[in-house]
């Protein structure tokens, strides 16, 4: 017995409560000998970390949970469309996190820098080092500034990507308010895999809702890297019915794979084959996973994280988690509901590997709606298990609304959209 | 009488017989995780409109469930149907059609089982009454409505899911106009007794009587 013993064994051995304290000691557990409680890091605050540290707590309160996350004021990026369009205050999108302090997680305002996966700690900005027994990152993404040339960091300034909200939301709002009438507003979405598949299309919903209504001669282009995108049917309805002469779309294959290079003091997209002008440009750039990813080891060749899709251990480090857009979750999409479904797994893998159990069946979900103008919403959603091979979550069941459905359907999805907006914040930061 | 004491102790008899949750399944805490993102935690929506899930009964959950699922599927309804009622704690369920937008699509992915067990966790959480606006000048003459015309089955002023009714005073108004927009339309099918009273409240009091209702069950606290 003592030769095949592991650790998970030797938990098993410890919880059975025979003849276990003696093995404690050989073996050098002490926190399990003392009761000291387990750690649990989870980096990144937002819709799939809050969820894993608040979950992981609520599964079991011993296990001392510390949440780093850089900003002591939150935003989301569900809704932020709405603020683009006008139909919304930025200050709704904003949360703190009061609730999850309240359950007696440790919440460090600081920027996680790197991981030590030898001695288990990471080290923050503010000079801290954070011991675990088990990391969960959920970092979100970065851009990969520089891919479309000309696009760097202070770019976006000038060309709002509004793909992480707060000051950018609010940027891209004023600039269009403060565009003429009959002005072009491009935007330009990646090729895939990108945060939020439908975000574009419904900010181009939004976007052509606000000019409608306020500078009808002007019209939004999109430059898109994709021949199609998420909900494509839907949205490209609601361009007809609504917003006719004021949305176009030009697929990726016309202009050998959207925007290439910008210029912005020129004010110029440009593809393969043309200079676009505008006078508001949101370039939504090429994504990757948030840099703790990379710095803790856990990304590959296609700068996202490959993880076991049962549990959301990293692929490439043990006792690291990665869930949300950051995390290869084959078969989810990089949305906010998927995150938290995720995060919902990880804890439940978290706190059995930490008891030395196994971790029980998954079961994952995503809804996702989008609102295309007031009153009038579309969703995909689905329910998904995880493949026999393990290799890919599958779905189970699923679907769009329907194209032809009714206006009291539609107005409801939308008042649906205000209500998962709230029940779905609410699951985080309470 | 009757039927209330054989619901309080038919569970109690063959609780040790009813399995609800085996190894080739999630337990039902990972599945419910998978509703109360949309549902609210612990089944207590913050959003008004959609319902909070605390507190129905088993058999009111699994129905509802069966519903969406085989919305298109009357076949598929009546084996799903004959299979749980082979649990004799579930015999009593009903699976009227109800209207949805979204459900029908996410509950075709639960298996009976599933559904099973997502019911008990969601009986077993605790109803609170949101905190929503209301119109005081109605909440009399809505209580009087609901004497009337419906508190025999929802009782407690609408609080009480006790056989199976549904929530009333545990939910936002919006959802509840949603419900009773669906069943006066003919969208959702109702139990033939309420069928009967809600039309007639309807004729007799019209929209404004139907407003009343509303204001009455928003101002019911917990």
């Amino acid at each position: 017995m003592t030769t095949t013993m592991n650790r998970r064994n030797f938990i098993k051995l410890a919880a059975s409560g025979t003849a276990a304290s003696g093995a404690i000691a050989a073996l050098g557990f002490p926190y399990l000998a003392f009761g000291a409680s387990q750690k649990v890091v989870v980096v990144g605050g937002g819709a799939g970390g809050a969820i894993a540290a608040k979950y992981i707590k609520m599964m079991n309160e011993k296990i001392d949970v510390t949440l780093v996350e850089t900003d002591e004021v939150y935003y989301t990026c569900f809704m932020s469309n709405e603020v683009i369009g006008g139909e919304r205050d930025v200050s709704t999108l904003a949360f703190r996190y009061d609730g999850l302090k309240a359950r007696g997680i440790k919440v460090v305002h600081s920027m996680a820098q790197t991981v030590d996966t030898k001695k288990k700690t990471v080290a923050l900005a503010n000079g801290d080092h954070l011991a675990y027994d088990r990391l969960v990152l959920s970092p979100g993404i970065d851009f990969k500034w520089g891919e479309v040339e000309g696009y760097v960091e202070k770019t976006a300034d000038i060309m709002p990507h509004a793909y992480k909200a707060g000051e950018q939301t609010t940027l891209l709002r004023n600039q269009l308010m403060s565009m003429k009438d009959g002005g072009v507003v491009i935007v330009a979405p990646p090729a895939n895999p990108f945060r939020c598949p439908p975000g574009p299309y419904e900010r181009v919903c939004q976007i052509a809702h606000y000019l409608k209504h306020n500078k009808p001669k002007s019209k939004v282009l999109i430059i898109d890297a994709k021949d199609k995108f998420s909900k494509q049917g839907l949205f490209t309805q609601s361009w007809k019915e609504l917003y006719k002469g004021l949305v176009e779309w030009i697929p990726g294959k016309e202009t050998g794979g959207g925007v290439v290079a910008v210029n912005p003091s020129k004010m110029t997209a440009s593809t393969e084959f043309d200079d676009f002008k505008g006078d508001v440009i949101n370039l939504i750039p090429p994504q990757k996973a948030g840099a703790i990813a990379h710095a803790g080891g856990c990304t590959d060749e296609s700068g996202w994280c490959p993880v076991d899709l049962e549990t959301f251990e990293s692929k490439k480090q043990k006792g690291i988690y990665v869930v949300g857009d950051a995390s290869i979750a084959t078969g989810l999409p990089k949305s906010g509901y998927a995150a938290n479904s995720e995060a919902k797994i990880c804890a439940a893998a978290v706190v059995a590997s930490l008891a030395g159990k196994e971790m029980g069946i998954p079961s994952y979900v995503n809804t996702c709606y989008s609102i295309v103008a007031p009153n009038y919403g579309i969703s995909v959603a689905a329910v998904y298990k995880l493949a026999a091979d393990k290799s890919s979550i599958k779905k189970i069941a699923g679907g769009l609304t329907p194209t032809d459905a009714s206006d009291y359907a539609r107005q409801r999805e939308a008042q649906y959209a205000y209500s998962w907006f709230a029940n779905v914040t609410h699951d985080m930061f309470s | 009488m009757l039927r209330k004491l054989t619901l309080l102790f038919i569970p109690l008899l063959i609780a040790g017989t009813i399995s609800i949750s085996s190894a080739e399944m999630a337990s039902p805490e990972m599945l419910t995780n998978t509703c109360v993102a949309c549902h609210g935690a612990d089944g207590v929506s913050q959003g008004p409109a959609i319902p909070s899930l605390a507190g129905l009964t088993r058999n009111y959950f699994v129905g509802a469930m069966l519903a969406y699922k085989y919305a298109n599927d009357e076949a598929g309804l009546e084996k799903a149907l004959e299979a749980l009622y082979k649990n004799k704690e579930f015999e009593d369920a009903e699976a009227l059609p109800r209207y949805s937008t979204i459900m029908t699509r996410i509950a075709a992915g639960y298996s009976l089982e599933e559904i099973i067990a997502m019911s008990a966790v969601f009986s077993d959480s605790k109803i609170e009454t949101p905190k929503q606006q209301y119109d005081r000048s109605k909440v009399s003459s809505g209580e009087e409505l609901h004497e009337e015309y419906c508190g025999n089955c929802h009782e407690d002023g609408g609080l009480s899911t006790e056989d199976d009714v549904g929530l009333l005073a545990g939910q936002w108004t919006p959802y509840l106009r949603y419900t009773l927009e669906d069943y006066l339309a003919g969208r959702r099918d109702m139990p033939k007794k309420m069928k009967t009273k809600l039309n007639k409240v309807h004729k007799e009091h019209g929209e404004s009587g139907i407003n009343d209702l509303l204001q009455y069950y928003a101002s019911v606290r917990n």
